[in-house]
């Protein structure tokens, strides 16, 4: 089990966001966490890291390599563009950064944080500002960095919002990869995914609590409308 | 005039060993302060250590000691109201702000003879007031901050530029922030007798500002920014010298200087570029 959530309830200044949530997510699933705005996905998702705490229930989470969690968080939003210029490798390394590390990179290390910029496509980006970089390449470079830690359990936030067409089909095509490679994801979207095809399961949030969870069913698809992922998946043979 | 003449007498060579310690070491903290939106933090602590210099000074300890002591104790206090209580980040800064000032001024007024002049030489410096035990301790407390940015730069790095993702990795956030917090506050006792209290905190961050304009990464900010340091600290300790007027001052009009040297010329260097092309 890599993550484990029972009876999960949030509340923030006494109003209830999630009530009584049960939640496991095994090795293997890819998982779209549906809602519309306000139904608590993107709440839950950061209070199954810790980052939202929790007024009731238990939430366990697999343990990873070096101390880490084995769970990496691709945020929708990326870290505030500061005044200190961060080059795209300085960014993917803070994500093998764990309690234990101390001192520089090892020369390991180092050829870890290029193989995850290497599996992102942004090889030639490596050593210029993150700040530089376009919302599909940003995208791709929080993926990095999850990546480079080797976790096995990605959660996404609204992976492929506010992206242009080509950054979609970019990051799209991205997943598929990660999908083929073993990776579990839990990706929340606010309208039913661009990404259904490629989901094992689906989750549904409505009014706080989940309203259907189980594998996707054809009214998900027939839902699903304008959707990049259907007009570019069949392009790549992601569909099948 | 012998331009060599500063370092003939004993009381400038312990000033600037002292200033060469906080002009390199200063921006070395100030890197993940800026990168953590807590420029301002080194000016609250700055304050609060004048209370502990009051409190020496009353008990007949060595004014360093309880500087630090203080200015810890303010660090962490900052850091939890801050994150803990329902108290805005500048708010809680500012409650230490003027609390600390406050109490500083008082108890110094009460523990020394000459309030005045006591007060002024802690607040802007002072070039005759670096003893030995003051220089070791400076010395000391300055490759502290070295080995623990060494040690710890990774983890500091992580948390200042993405705490959540840091949190998500299984690293303690909270922990680290006390570090930042603490580094700080050794920070502005080290540069407490060479730069004062009250300007402390500006060689912490104009470097770093500087810096930013010429590095592409975040390594090179920070090795530039300490360069930009001790460059700042040891030109404006030699005008405090000619001009006799308090270094912290000086030292501090020297950095702005650099900051606008680099700005106008990576201005020009732009509008060249851009004629060109």
């Amino acid at each position: 089990m890599l993550v484990e959530a029972k009876n999960l309830c949030v509340e923030r200044s006494g109003a209830s966001i999630l009530h009584d949530i049960n939640l496991e997510v095994d090795h293997g699933e890819v998982v779209a966490l549906l809602g519309a705005n306000g139904s608590g996905k993107s709440t839950l998702l950061h209070a199954l890291v810790g980052l939202i705490p929790i007024s009731a229930g238990s939430v366990e989470l697999c343990a990873g390599h070096d101390g880490q969690t084995g769970i990496a968080l691709v945020p929708q939003f990326a870290p505030p563009v500061s005044l200190i210029p961060l080059t795209v490798f300085e960014l993917v390394a803070t994500g093998l950064t764990t309690k234990r590390s101390v001192l520089g990179l090892t020369r390991k290390q180092r050829g870890q944080i290029r193989d995850a910029i290497d599996q992102v496509g942004l090889n030639s980006k490596s050593t210029e500002k993150y700040s530089s970089l376009s919302g599909g390449q940003l995208r791709r470079a929080l993926i990095a960095r999850a990546l480079v830690a080797d976790a096995e359990l990605l959660l996404l936030d609204e992976p492929l919002t506010g992206l242009d067409r080509e950054s979609i089909k970019t990051v799209v095509e991205l997943m598929a990869r990660l999908r083929a490679s073993g990776h579990s994801m839990i990706v929340v979207s606010h309208e039913l995914a661009d990404l259904e095809n490629l989901f094992t399961r689906v989750i549904e949030l409505n009014n706080r609590k989940v309203t259907y969870d189980g594998v996707p069913l054809a009214r998900h698809k027939h839902e699903a409308h304008h959707h990049d992922y259907q007009l570019i998946a069949p392009d790549l043979g992601l569909l099948p | 005039m012998n331009i060599f003449e500063i370092f003939e007498f004993t009381f400038m060579q312990y000033a600037f060993i002292a200033a060469s310690v906080v002009g390199l070491t200063a921006p070395l903290v100030g890197v993940f302060l800026v990168q953590r939106r807590l420029a301002l933090l080194g000016d609250g602590i700055g304050h609060i250590a004048l209370t502990g210099i009051g409190i020496a000074l009353l008990t007949n300890q060595a004014p360093i000691w309880g500087a630090l002591v203080a200015a810890c104790f303010g660090a962490i206090l900052v850091e939890y109201l801050r994150t803990k209580s329902k108290i805005a980040g500048d708010t809680a800064l500012s409650i230490i702000f003027y609390g600390g000032i406050a109490s500083g001024v008082l108890l110094t007024s009460i523990g020394s003879g000459s309030a005045g002049s006591m007060l002024s030489s802690y607040l802007f410096g002072s070039l005759t007031t670096v003893s030995s035990s003051d220089l070791y301790a400076v010395v000391g407390l300055g490759a502290a901050i070295v080995i623990t940015i060494t040690l710890l730069g990774r983890q500091l790095q992580a948390v200042s530029i993405d705490p959540d993702h840091a949190h998500v990795q299984g690293m303690n956030v909270n922990l680290i922030s006390i570090v930042l917090a603490v580094l700080s506050a050794v920070t502005v006792t080290v540069g407490m007798r060479a730069v004062g209290l009250l300007l402390v905190s500006a060689i912490m961050i104009i470097p770093v500002v500087s810096a930013q304009q010429l590095s592409k990464s975040f390594f090179q900010t920070a090795i530039f920014a300490s360069a930009i340091g001790w460059i700042s600290a040891v030109m404006g300790l030699t005008f405090s010298y000619y001009v006799d007027v308090p270094p912290g001052s000086t030292i501090v009009l020297t950095a702005l200087a650099c900051f606008a040297i680099i700005s106008i010329l990576k201005t020009t260097m732009m509008l060249v570029t851009k004629g060109k092309s």
